[in-house]
């Protein structure tokens, strides 16, 4: 709106009179955009959904997944034939994790973004999953020794916690260094984060020597992330936590608002500024070690999704968070169904494939001048 | 009687420094306090040891009888409501939406029509309605500070509902702002100490000597961490504490009883 209309408007009606004001109508306008992204923004993921059942390097028709939905509604069980096989025990689980990963890495991503106070906070850049996929590595590499005496085989849920604490690690640790009095600084948060993700590396590339072939595999795929190892135990030891965090980061949309005039200002204004803070990095570190651990290292999805999402739909996180959730999935689980159809039979990883529309995208970011406040 | 907000003896000390020495200030409804002194005074460490901010390890800071640091934040929001010096915002939000941000914790309850016409009546005051759909990140330094003072009146107005006895901080609240502004931002300061129903104790910290003689009601001057002096303008502001306090010797006539300083009647030092 234009201030020549607002003006008008103003003059319509009276100024603080509430309904038919003019901050009443921004509001309203501001809710019906964000009706229209949602449905928008459903649609698609359904859309995505559909695609990711049917497309991949063995095509299902259509009519194969009425078969198997009848069956498993007259029978109770599924039919036995291999393209059920493939629907139930791969594809949907597949669509599933990289739908919930999307989420969770978008969401993370606006949340330490909210915590930094800065646009260019990303799990990947500054190192966090980098911290999660090193404690992952580890996990992999010297659990196997550790835990096999007690559990014969090392069980898949250990991952995930390990990830999970590779990831609040790093995140206290550059929130330590890149705050001091309440002040967080910018350019030591990415300074920091950029030598923490290249120790991460290293100390995993260190890990590769002590490794035998087969956790050598397990290590690679964590470097590149991809979805093609998903299954229903996977999905059942991630899904969780990933669910609770989503469900959870809503509710310090309010603090994350406040935050961004600042600590100081976000006390004044009356919120407990610390839990926020702690909150904060826990739901980013739970959503960033639960994804590494399904799905490796998989970079700017947490800085492309809710980039977009403030031009379309401003800066509040009360938007900016759900919808983040919704803009994930739907990117991830488009990005994944292309990283399995453009070499198909093999497929791409899908780290590479983020990477390639992520890091064109974050210098066209700098070119703009979008990123005002480095200090 | 406590006082609204009271500081007895506080002090603040970083890096083998007392920024503020020893403060004694006590804010009650119904005036206005501007705060000078030259840059490094500790003025704006006084204002955030006062807002809860940073707590004195000298002395206490009271607001109705409790110590700050027993005043839970949602409360105090309702006591005091701040303005601060720097307001930048790592996002793009619209200007609508950073005046709503002072009713975000204290005016959760409200109904949504209701947030919405405090948040339009404060861009009002402030002269910034015709810009509310704009990004704040784009405004001019003078554009924000009206946007912050419109933040501020929000939050005050709100918490009204809560707390009778407020509190308003102002650091530095017209130092981008244009003439027209100046006064319009002082004289809404003035009119909510004069308000008939639940007066407002302001504190600002001013530049502009003539400005500070002009609008306060209690001026404190603050030097090397310290009150040099605080009361009536009439009864404290002279050449003598202008040359002690500011190193400058200014000349001052009276206008209505008022000083009026003139930089024009400088003379050097030592002359």
């Amino acid at each position: 709106m234009s201030p020549e209309a607002l003006r008008e408007t103003l003059h319509g009606g009276q100024a603080g009179s509430g309904r038919g004001g003019v901050v009443a109508i921004l509001t309203m306008s501001r809710h019906r955009r964000a009706l229209f992204w949602a449905v928008l923004g459903s649609g698609l993921l359904a859309g995505l959904i559909l695609l990711s059942l049917f497309k991949g390097a063995i095509a299902l028709p259509a009519a194969s997944l009425l078969q198997t939905l009848g069956s498993l509604i007259e029978l109770g069980r599924l039919p036995d034939t291999r393209e059920a096989l493939i629907l139930v025990n791969i594809r949907l689980p597949r669509t599933l994790l990289a739908m919930l990963v999307g989420a969770a890495l978008a969401v993370s991503g606006a949340v330490l973004q909210g915590l930094f106070r800065n646009p260019l906070a990303d799990p990947g850049l500054i190192g966090v999953s980098a911290g999660a996929a090193l404690a992952a590595g580890l996990t992999i590499v010297l659990g196997e020794t550790l835990l096999a005496p007690a559990f014969g085989k090392m069980p898949f849920a250990v991952l995930p916690v390990g990830a999970f604490l590779g990831g609040l690690g790093s995140t206290l640790m550059l929130y330590g260094i890149a705050t001091r009095a309440g002040r967080t600084s910018i350019a030591t948060m990415l300074l920091a984060g950029v030598a923490m993700g290249a120790l991460s590396g290293a100390l995993s590339g260190f890990l590769a020597y002590l490794s035998d072939d087969r956790q050598l595999r397990d290590l690679t795929f964590w470097a590149l992330g991809s979805f093609s190892g998903a299954s229903w135990t996977k999905l059942a030891a991630v899904a969780p936590a990933m669910i609770a965090i989503l469900v959870a980061a809503p509710f310090l949309a309010r603090g994350l608002d406040a935050l961004a005039l600042g600590e100081a200002e976000a006390y004044h204004l009356g919120l407990p500024v610390q839990r926020v803070k702690a909150a904060a990095i826990l739901i980013a570190a739970v959503a960033v070690g639960a994804s590494v651990a399904v799905a490796g290292m998989i970079g700017f999805v947490g800085i492309v999704v809710p980039h977009v999402l403030r031009i379309l739909l401003g800066a509040s996180h009360r938007l900016l968070l759900p919808f983040s959730a919704l803009g994930g999935a739907v990117l991830l689980l488009g990005a994944d169904i292309v990283a399995r159809l453009v070499v198909a039979p093999a497929e791409l990883p899908i780290g590479i494939l983020t990477a390639a529309i992520g890091a064109p995208f974050f210098l066209w970011l700098l070119l703009r001048r979008e990123v005002r406040s480095f200090e | 009687m406590n006082a609204w907000l009271m500081a007895e003896n506080a002090g603040y000390t970083t890096g083998g420094r007392w920024l503020v020495e020893r403060a004694d200030l006590a804010l009650q409804g119904g005036a206005l306090t501007v705060v000078i002194g030259p840059n490094g005074a500790g003025k704006s460490t006084l204002l955030r040891l006062l807002s809860g901010e940073l707590t004195p390890q000298r002395g206490r800071i009271t607001s109705l009888g409790a110590p700050l640091a027993e005043v839970p934040a949602w409360q105090l929001a309702a006591r005091r409501v701040v303005m601060a010096q720097s307001g930048r915002l790592g996002f793009p939000f619209r200007v609508h939406e950073v005046v709503a941000l002072g009713i975000l914790s204290i005016g959760r309850r409200l109904p949504r029509t209701e947030r919405d016409s405090l948040v339009e009546a404060s861009l009002h005051s402030a002269d910034m309605l015709a810009l509310a759909d704009r990004d704040f990140q784009t405004l001019s330094g003078g554009e924000q500070q009206r946007v912050h003072f419109a933040r501020a009146l929000c939050q005050l107005e709100a918490a009204r509902r809560i707390e009778a006895r407020q509190v308003l901080m102002l650091d530095e609240p017209i130092a981008s702002l244009d003439l027209e502004h100046q006064f319009a931002l002082l004289d809404a300061a003035r009119a909510l100490t004069r308000r008939p129903d639940s007066p407002v104790a302001v504190l600002a910290i001013l530049h502009d000597l003539n400005l500070a003689a002009c609008y306060a009601d209690h001026l404190v001057v603050l030097s090397r961490g310290r009150i040099a002096a605080q009361g009536p303008v009439q009864k404290i502001l002279d050449e003598a504490l202008l040359a002690e306090v500011f190193g400058v010797r200014l000349g001052i006539t009276r206008h209505h009883g008022l000083p009026v300083i003139l930089p024009q009647a400088r003379r050097v030092a030592g002359a």
